[in-house]
């Protein structure tokens, strides 16, 4: 066990310092500077490309960074892969893969289970629980290419819930997603926060993103701004992180998401 | 009684067939399965370059460092490969075939240089002889046992003895890579595993198949099983069983015609492919003209 002396800023559920990222020679991230204090629900947002499924990947260890550091809940990611679990973007799989619901759900288990032991009963008994809390039991023994967008998404948030982890971090949850699976996984996620746990979102619509996360990281490549929902979702960050591609948007919309258009995102 | 059978040549031929098939459809499944089946092409062609020069450095074609030696060359191909990527010179296709093309070539050259001096063919080399991998034998418990099916044996046991110990992270390393580094399950060195464990297997397999014939039992059957069922525990079996059919009949038939009979197995393997795909494209659309109301569609 590591002595909290080798802890640092185990105060925020994600300390990130310095990070630069890049692929080959373009640069997808600079110079980050970031900070999540545990226990709210975070929105990630920013336009196509500035680097938001980076930034995930970095915190998971899946990208080597070319500076800076990591820390989750003070630990670097080494340490912490039971804390914290990862719900990548849904087109990331194959989903024509031979394999049922409930086996997927069950991958979340794996490493707990450990190295070359089976699955057991148990652990199929509590991703059936996993997938009542999505509404999906029904569907356990459907294969997962059967499934419709909104299912499958709801698939990957019970397979991220049954680690139990104390961070939770999805890459696009609500992107593509019929309204019922929209309202299933968000009120999840709320849940999770009232529990306590941290959750961080990767979100692509401008218009819905206030009502619903209460922590916002603006980010274009570079960190455009962090904070409480109020104080960063401003005309002008909001200018600052979009740019040109702000058109639609209007400081009158803030306040009225059903007249902002949608900026920078994929329906 | 087991003497008896390692006496009578064509039930040594086809079991040799039947264990290249069923050794290499272990790997073969996920390999099909990740998108990797021409990672296949690449390896079977590349070990034709270690082949020679673990021959060259040791005179010998079979025995377990020969197995090792070239099957490192499959290794080296895919770290090759990997590295020409990074470069972000060449795309990954690209890089795959500068690099087993060029390993190929020269160990096609270095059997042209030295291979006058022993009974090493191109022909042979690239296809194989199964119809005379009983003239090599090996006494094993007292009988006499081909070296090809010795070597075999030891690559499936091998092989069977890694898919199922680490069948959970093999399968999820193969669905969701990036879940599996998260997870902290190394996906990247179970890949690497299973590719030695196929450049193994292609060596083990060389002098019954060779590496062209050996692409075709570690993609087809796993691709036609992949056809038949959608549970993964049965796709492994299942490709062995084809395998299996694609040897008895393949060797019949060649004797029949007078052909290669390893080029007549392989191809029985195309034939069962092409058998299972149409008969899916009928039953589909039978099942397109009488839908089923109410009922879920039928996958996919
Ligand atoms: N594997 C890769 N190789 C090279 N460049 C990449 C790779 N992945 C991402 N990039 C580039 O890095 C930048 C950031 O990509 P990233 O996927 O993190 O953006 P994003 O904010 O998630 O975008 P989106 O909203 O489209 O999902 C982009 O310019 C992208 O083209
Ligand atoms: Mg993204």
């Amino acid at each position: 066990m590591a002595g909290s002396a080798d802890l640092h800023e185990p105060g925020f559920a994600l300390h990130v310092e310095d990070l630069t990222v890049r692929y080959g020679s373009s640069i997808a991230l600079w110079d980050i500077d970031l900070d999540v204090p545990p226990g709210r629900l975070v929105a990630i947002v920013g336009p196509n490309g500035s680097g938001k499924s980076t930034l995930l990947k970095s915190v998971m260890g899946l990208l080597r960074p070319v500076a800076g550091h990591i820390r989750i809940f003070g630990e670097p990611i080494s340490r912490a892969r039971s804390r914290v679990a990862y719900v990548h973007q849904r087109a990331e799989v194959d989903w024509d893969f031979p394999a049922t619901v409930l086996e997927v759900v069950t991958m979340g288990l794996y490493r707990r289970i450990g190295w070359l032991r089976p699955v057991r009963k148990a652990h199929r008994q509590a991703a059936l629980e996993a997938l009542a809390e999505v509404g999906m039991e029904a569907f356990a023994t459907r294969q997962i290419g059967q499934l419709s967008g909104g299912q499958q998404q709801r698939v990957f948030i019970a397979r991220a819930l049954i680690q139990q982890a104390d961070l939770v971090l999805l890459d696009e949850p609500l992107a593509g997603v019929d309204a019922v699976s929209e309202d299933i996984i968000l009120s999840l996620l709320r849940s999770l926060r009232d529990r306590g746990k941290s959750v961080v979102v990767v979100h692509h619509d401008l218009s819905t993103v206030r009502r619903r996360f209460d922590w916002m990281v603006l980010l274009n490549r570079r960190l455009i701004a962090q904070g409480e929902m109020r104080d960063v979702y401003t005309p002008a960050n909001l200018k600052a992180a979009y740019g040109g591609q702000m058109a639609v948007f209007d400081a009158a919309d803030a306040d009225d998401p059903a007249r902002s258009g949608r900026v920078g995102g994929q329906v | 009684m087991l003497a008896a059978l390692f006496d009578s040549i064509p039930a040594m031929i086809v079991l040799t067939g039947v264990l290249v098939g069923a050794a290499a459809a272990l790997p073969g499944v996920f390999l099909v399965l990740r998108g990797n089946a021409m990672l296949t092409d690449a390896i079977s062609h590349s070990i034709v370059f270690g082949v020679i020069m673990v021959w060259l450095l040791t005179r010998e074609l079979s025995g377990p460092v020969q197995l090792i030696g070239a099957g490192l060359t499959g290794v080296l191909t895919v770290a090759l490969t990997e590295a020409l990527t990074r470069t972000g010179l060449v795309k990954t296709d690209a890089a795959i075939g500068l690099v087993f093309s060029m390993l190929f070539a020269t160990g096609i050259l270095l059997i042209g240089i030295f291979a006058r001096q022993v009974h090493l063919h191109a022909d042979t080399i690239l296809l194989g002889e199964i119809g005379f991998v009983w003239m090599r034998t090996t006494p094993v418990l007292g009988v006499a046992v081909p070296v090809s099916m010795v070597m075999l044996g030891v690559v499936l046991v091998l092989n069977l003895v890694f898919v199922v110990l680490f069948w959970k992270e093999l399968k999820l390393a193969t669905f969701d890579p990036a879940l599996a580094a998260a997870l902290g399950l190394a996906p990247a060195a179970l890949h690497y595993t299973l590719l030695t464990l196929t450049s193994v297997t292609a060596v083990a397999a060389f002098d019954a198949v060779g590496p062209v014939l050996f692409i075709a039992f570690v993609i087809v059957p796993p691709a036609t099983a992949l056809l038949m069922t959608r549970r993964l525990a049965l796709i492994v079996p299942l490709a062995a069983a084809l395998s299996t059919i694609a040897c008895v009949s393949g060797y019949f038939l060649a004797v029949h015609w007078n052909v290669a009979i390893g080029g007549m197995m392989a191809t029985m393997t195309g034939v069962l492919f092409v058998m299972v795909l149409s008969m899916r494209a009928l039953k589909r659309q039978l099942q397109h003209r009488r839908p089923v109301p109410g009922n879920p569609a039928p996958w996919p």
